[in-house]
């Protein structure tokens, strides 16, 4: 059942300021809120542009839109797994939450001739140097030290530790 | 849901309805788009329709 504005009731509409801030939801279900937001946001005509849940932000959930904290307020009302708004709606801004919305390539900080060390999978603890890096499957060709034979292995860009870099060599 | 490789669009289909990408299912992170016109974030990730989207896609 919804609820219908009664006539007139805009007259006063205000022009809100626009901002970014985050609500605390319970661990685990941060994409199940984005997406139950947007839906209800959307059925409800809420002035909210955007939801994020990074990944690296566990527990909360970023709300993009008009700094009209009644509204929010009413918007979450209800919602499973929505525990408030964070600090009194404290305003973020978009330069703040930014690394959230691009992080950086796995491999960037990898450089061909690098010294790495392996730290996950069958080959755990080697050493080894970097021959190839594949940017768009994030992934890397290094040579053991170790081994008999110098084969090539191909492994996750973030299953390595840079140790020395090419450049300091 | 799988994510679009090329435009990071959340779908359950078997191609990306928005470009046509490959998709993935090794995706992290959501943005839910509801008016991309106003959002200043769906710009600044160069999104041009509403939707859900992956932060991160392999
Ligand atoms: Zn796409």
């Amino acid at each position: 059942m919804e609820e219908e504005n009664a006539d007139g009731e805009d007259l006063l509409e205000v022009d809100f300021p626009h901002t970014i801030f985050a609500i605390k939801t319970a661990l685990g279900h941060e994409k199940t809120v984005a997406e139950n937001l947007g839906q209800k946001g959307k059925r409800k005509g809420a002035h909210i542009f955007s939801i994020i849940s990074p990944m690296k932000l566990r527990g909360y959930v970023l709300i993009e839109g008009e700094k009209n904290e009644k509204a929010i307020e009413e918007l979450l009302k209800g919602m499973q797994y929505v525990r408030g708004i964070v600090g009194g709606e404290r305003d973020i801004s978009l330069k703040e939450i930014e690394h959230y919305l691009a992080p950086k390539p796995i491999v960037a900080d990898i450089t061909e001739g690098d010294i790495v060390e392996i730290i996950n999978g069958p080959f755990k603890g080697e050493k080894a140097r970097v021959k190839q890096i594949d940017t768009g499957k994030e992934e890397i060709t290094v040579e053991l030290f170790e081994a008999m034979v110098s084969i090539p292995v191909t492994i996750k860009g973030d299953s390595v530790r840079v140790l020395e870099k090419e450049e300091n060599l | 849901m799988l994510a679009c490789k090329k435009c990071m669009f959340l779908t359950d289909q078997e191609k990306c309805p928005l470009c046509d990408g490959e998709l993935s299912k090794e995706w992290q992170g959501m943005i839910v788009v509801l008016d991309w016109e106003t959002s200043e974030v769906a710009a600044h990730m160069e999104i041009r329709a509403n939707g859900k989207y992956a932060l991160k896609v392999r």
